[in-house]
């Protein structure tokens, strides 16, 4: 049996204050950021080179994030047109408690996938991708 | 149900006895147990766990045994039980990670991933991530002793990519 125990020798280390004694492994502080929310994850990316290329590279990684179960993230979309033929989303997200937001859209045409949005329109020639988690 | 007990002794010196089945909890234990090197008199050393965090792992274990054998007797139970079971472990889970200081919770962290306990994994990482979340990157640094190896011109460049995490 390959035992674990090598890297589970806890290396006691005492930085000073408010800091903890434990050292974790990196393997596990992996398994700590693939519970964080995206936007925590975006903020983490300037920890260090290593972690930065996990968050940004790494397939396992990604996957992860990009298949667990989002128990509790529905993202509503409403798109409508006005009477001035301006057209708009707006955002409801069950998670955060954020009002509607509206976001105009350049033109009516629009296509989605894996949670951009991307607009355009023919005249004036435009287009624009939205992405609804970062607005 | 097996009654069986099992000794473990923590690295410093404390001894529990936990039935079998909830020990099984623990792939690595299972694993003793298969290839039969539990021995009835004798504890098995937990070289890496100290008796604090053994009994916390040890309650963990307790409770999660029996909701599964709760699993077995209600087979046919509705779709209502399930929920109103599955709530019952949640907020059971969340009383017992409540007022964990976070050494606590890495403590626990590195005992569950020695014994190989795969949702107490889950759960003890998930509570350190609704911890950590709304931290700011020095804050993180500094609980897992990460050394931050850019330069600050490297640093300022990826913040400045991801502006929008930091609102």
């Amino acid at each position: 049996m390959k035992s674990p125990k090598r890297r589970l020798h806890c290396r006691k280390i005492s930085t000073g204050e408010n800091s903890n004694d434990t050292n974790i492994p990196i393997d596990l502080v992996v398994e700590i950021f693939k519970k964080l929310p995206g936007k925590s994850l975006m903020r983490f990316r300037c920890l260090s080179k290593q972690l930065s290329s996990i968050i940004s590279y790494n397939r396992y990684f990604i996957d992860s994030i990009v298949t667990r179960p989002s128990r509790h993230t529905d993202l509503f979309v409403h798109y409508n047109v006005d009477k001035t033929g301006k057209a708009r989303y707006s955002f409801l997200s069950s998670t955060y408690n954020t009002d509607k937001e509206l976001v105009p859209i350049p033109g009516i045409s629009h296509q989605y996938v894996r949670g951009l949005i991307f607009c355009y329109a023919k005249s004036p020639c435009a287009s624009a991708i939205y992405n609804p988690t970062t607005r | 149900m097996s009654s069986n007990m099992i000794m473990l002794k923590s690295s410093d010196g404390a001894s529990f006895e936990i039935e079998e089945a909830a020990a099984r909890k623990s792939k690595i234990i299972a694993n003793m147990i298969e290839v039969e090197c539990v021995d009835e008199d004798k504890a098995i050393p937990l070289q890496n766990v100290t008796g604090n965090i053994l009994a916390l792992v040890i309650e963990y274990c307790n409770k999660h045994i029996v909701d599964d054998d709760d699993d077995v007797a209600t087979e046919e139970a509705s779709e209502e039980e399930e929920e109103a079971k599955k709530k019952k472990v949640d907020d059971w889970e969340a009383e017992f990670m409540n007022s964990m200081s976070l050494e606590t919770m890495f403590e626990l962290l590195l005992a569950a991933n020695y014994l190989n306990i795969k949702s107490l994994i889950d759960l003890v990482c998930q509570t350190i991530a609704n911890n950590i979340k709304d931290k700011t990157p020095e804050e993180v640094r500094k609980i897992f002793s990460i050394e931050n190896d850019f330069t600050p011109e490297e640093e300022e460049e990826i913040r400045k990519e991801n502006a929008w995490a930091f609102g």
